[in-house]
This record gives structure tokens, C-alpha cells and sequence, in this order.
């Protein structure tokens, strides 16, 4: 909690100096350096503390929630924060990176049996593989779909979490389509994602050290690319595409890279989060996993990052606090009233816009 | 000669908005195109922007065929425009207006974004003078950092003119600069039209429906009604043409 409640004070007092400021851009870069501080700070304190047996593993675990979380959000808040394009697909994409790094760690390169030093760098590997998969596939997607106006990504990406949910389950046929034909090893592989029974037995691999990197790099990336040419044109398209394209803007290109690097990161989570958990599922990614990041989103405010970063901790703490008492089963009405809530109250999110 | 436009014509359904409209603008030149209401003045310039595929001629800017590319293609060969109803990034700053209209000329690939090496800050650093430079022309230094959204109108017009010259345009398109603007603001705009032209290597092409500016700037005047062009000439010729007179104040004129 050190790092939300750390935060909201920078937060606010950024939000008082930069009307009176003229350099509004140097007082958020220097918050956002308290961020990358107190994030470090928090996971240093969180493992320190679960070390020495103060906190149990289960808080170690929020906090790498809580690390994946923000990683998701941030990038959500790209596509349809800062592109000003809406997407509802971010769990496809955090399924494809999470089914890909599980299917290097786990299936085809087995860690268990390998010796620690080659762990380490499998998984690294294998989770920016993950990212780098979503990243393709968001890019392939979004070439056809961004060149039109209007709600259709919206539309495509609900249909692609469907897509992506459903082929996953059906994995078993297509292994047994594949020894069929002969291709036995490429068969069990296949068979060994598991289809509706989805995979076990995954390495814990995430730790706060690479959940913390992961989660500081991902910021520093989005952070960075927004104060620089190609942030300027993401929120042109953002305020005015017709006008940015008479600014020589290509509308598709960029939009699709927005798309793609967004994709990225939620695959980069999503191999995160399978290290975590340790087993994942099909329905782990599902349509209510979109609406998760979604209200996040919403909860934190389109176009702001610190935004994204406290609601997404908050509200991952608050839904874990509701595990504890007892009370998880009313998860989906916290869901909707939060939004309902903070369409009454606060349409813009909690959070102004850093840009 | 700078744009070479030859009978392009655009129909939408049953409805001519342009027939068969030819004309040449030579470098340097200022050009208005005036006619009522509906004759077809804006499609023009979402003709010759791309917006609007052409149903039939040719375009050629430069030297280039430029008919039937997409908008920033045209807009990267060197034709800007303004819009009739101000189009600003209303909630980007008014430098960031103009750094965006640098984004053509940035050197600097996605790596160097990311890893902020030395030629993207050069790089961002010359975009960034260059823009306050062209801020400071436009006298607007002091709106730097103001959100585009919360200039008063005719700043907001300002910034739209410099940020379709920051994109290095050759060609500036004004669509109805004066709308909306009293007899002081409009002198204003006046001076800054001609000081714009002078400053810069710049060919001017203006709608407008302000007959004082428009015969009092132009040096060519092109005159539309229903789609087709009834007159072109020096504000003087026009000024007497029967056809324009008869456009203007004639007894057919059934205008919205």
C-alpha cells in the first residue's frame, strides 16, 4: 500500500502546481520518477517482509498481481486512452502471450529438469517471446481493422477473445487431427496444451525482481514513446484524425503501431501472470478479464498513467481484501457499481489527463 | 506553375457539387475562390486534398500526379490546408500543435524514442526550436503551453495557419479564414496573410465570403456557381463580369 498512498500525494500536488506552472511535462517526469522509486521501494519491503516470515507468501502474490495489473492497464490506457481507438481485447492478447511462454517453459523445454541458470533465461525468453507473438498477432489484426473508422475494433476484438478462448479449447482436436496425419510429435505438444482442461504445473518463475522490472520498463517505455514524435501523433489522432492527416499523419500505420505495442505488453503480462498463478485456463481470459482492465482504465481516467497505475493497484488490493473477508462472490457487483459510480460521479476517472 | 488542375469533376448521387473545373496557380500567387453558398468552394479543396477521390481529371502539383493519393501523401508533398471550422488537437499545448506538424521531418526511429539517444535529442530539440521559433512569428510565445482548446477564436485560427506552415507546406489552402472574425480581426488576418506570403515561399489559395478581404487581398480571384466556374480573373475584371453580377444579385439565386 506504500506505493498507492505514495502516489495519490505526488499526484495531487502535480495536479496543483502544473496549472500555475509553465512546464507541465518536467513535473510529471519527475513524478513519475517517484513512481519508479516507490515501486522498487514497495517490492523491496513486500519480499523483505515475506523473507522474514512477517507477511505471508499470499501478500508476495498480490503484490505480483498487482505489478501485472498495472503492466496491463498502461497499455490498455495506449490503445484507448491515448489512440483514443477502443478495444475490448486485451485478454486475448494476454492469453497469447501466456499460452506461449507456458508452451516454451512447461511443454517443449520441460525447466523442471533444467539446472536454475538455464531457468532464468528460458523464462525471459519465453515471456518476451509471449509479447512478441501478441505483438504480430495485434498487428495482423489491427492492419485491416484500424484502417476503418467507428466502433469496429470494438466489435473485432470482443470477437477475438471468443476466437482466441475457444481455439485454445479446442486443442485436443487438433491434436488428434494432427497424429492423423502423421505428425505424432507435433501432436503431443499440441495435446499437451490441454484444450478446456488448460496447463499445470508451471514453474513459478515470477518473482518480485522481474515482476517490478517488467512492470518499471513497461512504464519507462510508454512513458517515454508518449513524449516523443510518435506520442504527439497518437494524440493527434487522439483529438482530431481528420486533422492529423492533413498533418501528413498515415492514420492506419500509426494507429496499428499503437495497437501492436499495447498487444506486446498485454502479452508480456499475460506470460507473467501464468508464472504466477501457476496454472492457467482457458477462462481465465475471457470477456469479464477485458472489462477487469477496462474499469481500471475508466477507474483511473483515459489518458492518464498515474491514473492507470493506482486504480489498477487499488483495485487489485481491493478485490484480493474482498477474497479475505469472505466476500469474493460479490466481486462482479463491485465490478459494475465502481463504474456506475464513477460515470455519475467522475466520468473523466479519478486521475486528470497527463497529456 | 505550382498546382496544374485540369476538368475534375465530383458528383455526389445526382448532385454536381463540381463540373469540369480547370485552373492553373503559378508559385507565389494569391488565389480566392468565391461563389454562394453550396457551389461547390470546399469540395475543391477536399478534391485537391484527397478527402475526395476525383471522379474524373487530373491534378498535378509540382510536377506530381496527385489525384487519387491519400491525404498525407498530399499532405507530405506539400499542400496544407485550414478548415472552415477549426480543427485543432484541442487538448494537446499549442507548441505540441506545432511539434506534431513537425512529425514529417523527425529523423529519429522508434529505438531512439526508446532509448532517448542522442539523435533523438537532437532531434527533438530542433523540432522544439523550430516550433517556438514559428510561435514567436505568430506571436503566440506566451500560449505556448495552453491547452489548443482554450485559446479565444482568433488565436485558435493563428495556430491553425502556423501549424499548416510548420508541416513545410508549399501550397496553404485557408478555408473561410474570416468566418466568424469583425473588421478588426479580419485586418489583422489580413496582414498576416500578406506577411505569411512574403515570409515564406508560400502560394495561397482562400475561400472566403468577406468581399472586402477577398478584393482587397487577392490577386486572382476564381468564382464558382453550381459546380462550375463562371469567371476568373483580377478583382477589378471581377468585379464587373455580368456573369458574377448576375450570380450574386441575379434574379435565379436560390441559395439557403
Amino acid at each position: 500500500m506504500k506505493i498507492i498512498s505514495k502516489g495519490v500525494q505526488d499526484e495531487s500536488a502535480d495536479q496543483t502546481t502544473s496549472h500555475s506552472s509553465n512546464h507541465p511535462s518536467s513535473t510529471g517526469r519527475s513524478t513519475y520518477r517517484s513512481f519508479y522509486l516507490g515501486l522498487v521501494i514497495a517490492g523491496l519491503a513486500v519480499s523483505l517482509l515475506v523473507k522474514f516470515d512477517i507477511l505471508s507468501r499470499y501478500y508476495q502474490q498480490i503484490f505480483l498481481f498487482i505489478c501485472i495489473n498495472i503492466i496491463m492497464t498502461v497499455s490498455l490506457n495506449l490503445i484507448n486512452g491515448f489512440t483514443g481507438e477502443f478495444s475490448i481485447g486485451h485478454a486475448a492478447f494476454m492469453a497469447i502471450g501466456a499460452y506461449t511462454s507456458c508452451l516454451m517453459t512447461t511443454i517443449i523445454f520441460p525447466s523442471a529438469m533444467w539446472p536454475w541458470f538455464w531457468q532464468i533465461p528460458l523464462f525471459l525468453v519465453s515471456v518476451i517471446v509471449g509479447g512478441l507473438v501478441a505483438f504480430a498477432i495485434g498487428y495482423l489484426i489491427g492492419l485491416p481493422i484500424l484502417r476503418l473508422e467507428g466502433d469496429y475494433l470494438a466489435i473485432v476484438t470482443l470477437a477475438m477473445v471468443e476466437v482466441v478462448r475457444s481455439a485454445i479449447k479446442l486443442t485436443d482436436e487438433l491434436a488428434a487431427l494432427l497424429e492423423r496425419v502423421h505428425l505424432s510429435t507435433l501432436s503431443r505438444i499440441v495435446q499437451k496444451i490441454g484444450g478446456p482442461r488448460g496447463i499445470g504445473q508451471i514453474p513459478g518463475f515470477t518473482n518480485i525482481f522481474w515482476a517490478v522490472g517488467f512492470t518499471l520498463l513497461s512504464v519507462v517505455v510508454i512513458h517515454r514513446l508518449l513524449h516523443s514524435s510518435y506520442g504527439r501523433v497518437w494524440l493527434s489522432l487522439r483529438d482530431d484524425h481528420i486533422a492529423a492527416e492533413m498533418m501528413g499523419v498515415d492514420l492506419t500505420r500509426y494507429k496499428v503501431l499503437s495497437f501492436a505495442i499495447a498487444s506486446f505488453w498485454a502479452g508480456l503480462g499475460g506470460g507473467l501472470y501464468a508464472h504466477t498463478l501457476r496454472y492457467i485456463h482457458p477462462d481465465n481470459f475471457n470477456f469479464i478479464k477485458s472489462i477487469e482492465y477496462l474499469v481500471y482504465l475508466y477507474l483511473g481516467g483515459m489518458s492518464s498513467l498515474w491514473g492507470s497505475i493506482i486504480a489498477a493497484s487499488s483495485m487489485t488490493f481491493l478485490l484480493e481484501f474482498l477474497r479475505m473477508v469472505n466476500l469474493q462472490q460479490w466481486r462482479l457487483v463491485i465490478y459494475p457499481v465502481v463504474l456506475i459510480l464513477i460515470m455519475l460521479r467522475k466520468p473523466q476517472g479519478l486521475f486528470k489527463r497527463d497529456l | 506553375m505550382l498546382l496544374l488542375v485540369d476538368s475534375i469533376h465530383k458528383s455526389f448521387g445526382g448532385l454536381k457539387a463540381v463540373s469540369n473545373f480547370s485552373t492553373c496557380i503559378n508559385h507565389g500567387e494569391i488565389v480566392s475562390i468565391i461563389g454562394p453558398n453550396g457551389a461547390g468552394k470546399t469540395t475543391i479543396f477536399n478534391l485537391l486534398t484527397g478527402f475526395y477521390l476525383p471522379d474524373g481529371g487530373t491534378i498535378q502539383f509540382h510536377g506530381q500526379e496527385i489525384a487519387g493519393l491519400k491525404p498525407h501523401l498530399i499532405a507530405a508533398a506539400g499542400i496544407s490546408r485550414t478548415f472552415q471550422n477549426i480543427r485543432l488537437f484541442s487538448r494537446m499545448t499549442v507548441l505540441d500543435n506545432i511539434r506534431l506538424a513537425f512529425h514529417l521531418q523527425k529523423k529519429y526511429n522508434l529505438m531512439d524514442a526508446l532509448t532517448k539517444s542522442t539523435t533523438f535529442r537532437k532531434e527533438e530539440e530542433r523540432i522544439t526550436a523550430l516550433s517556438l521559433s514559428l510561435l514567436k512569428t505568430f506571436d503566440l510565445t506566451k500560449e505556448q503551453q495552453k491547452l489548443a482548446q482554450s485559446l479565444p477564436y482568433g488565436l485558435q485560427r493563428r495556430v491553425e495557419i502556423a501549424r499548416a506552415l510548420a508541416t513545410g507546406a508549399l501550397l496553404l489552402l485557408l478555408d473561410e479564414p474570416a468566418a466568424g472574425m469583425n473588421r478588426g480581426e479580419t485586418d489583422e488576418l489580413m496582414s498576416l496573410i500578406r506577411w505569411i506570403r512574403k515570409e515564406f515561399p508560400l502560394t495561397i489559395l482562400l475561400i472566403e465570403h468577406q468581399m472586402r478581404m477577398i478584393m482587397e487581398i487577392s490577386e486572382r480571384i476564381i468564382v464558382l456557381n453550381f459546380g462550375e466556374k463562371i469567371a476568373e480573373g483580377t478583382p477589378e475584371e471581377i468585379q464587373k463580369d455580368p456573369a458574377v453580377i448576375d450570380a450574386y444579385l441575379g434574379g435565379h439565386q436560390d441559395d439557403d
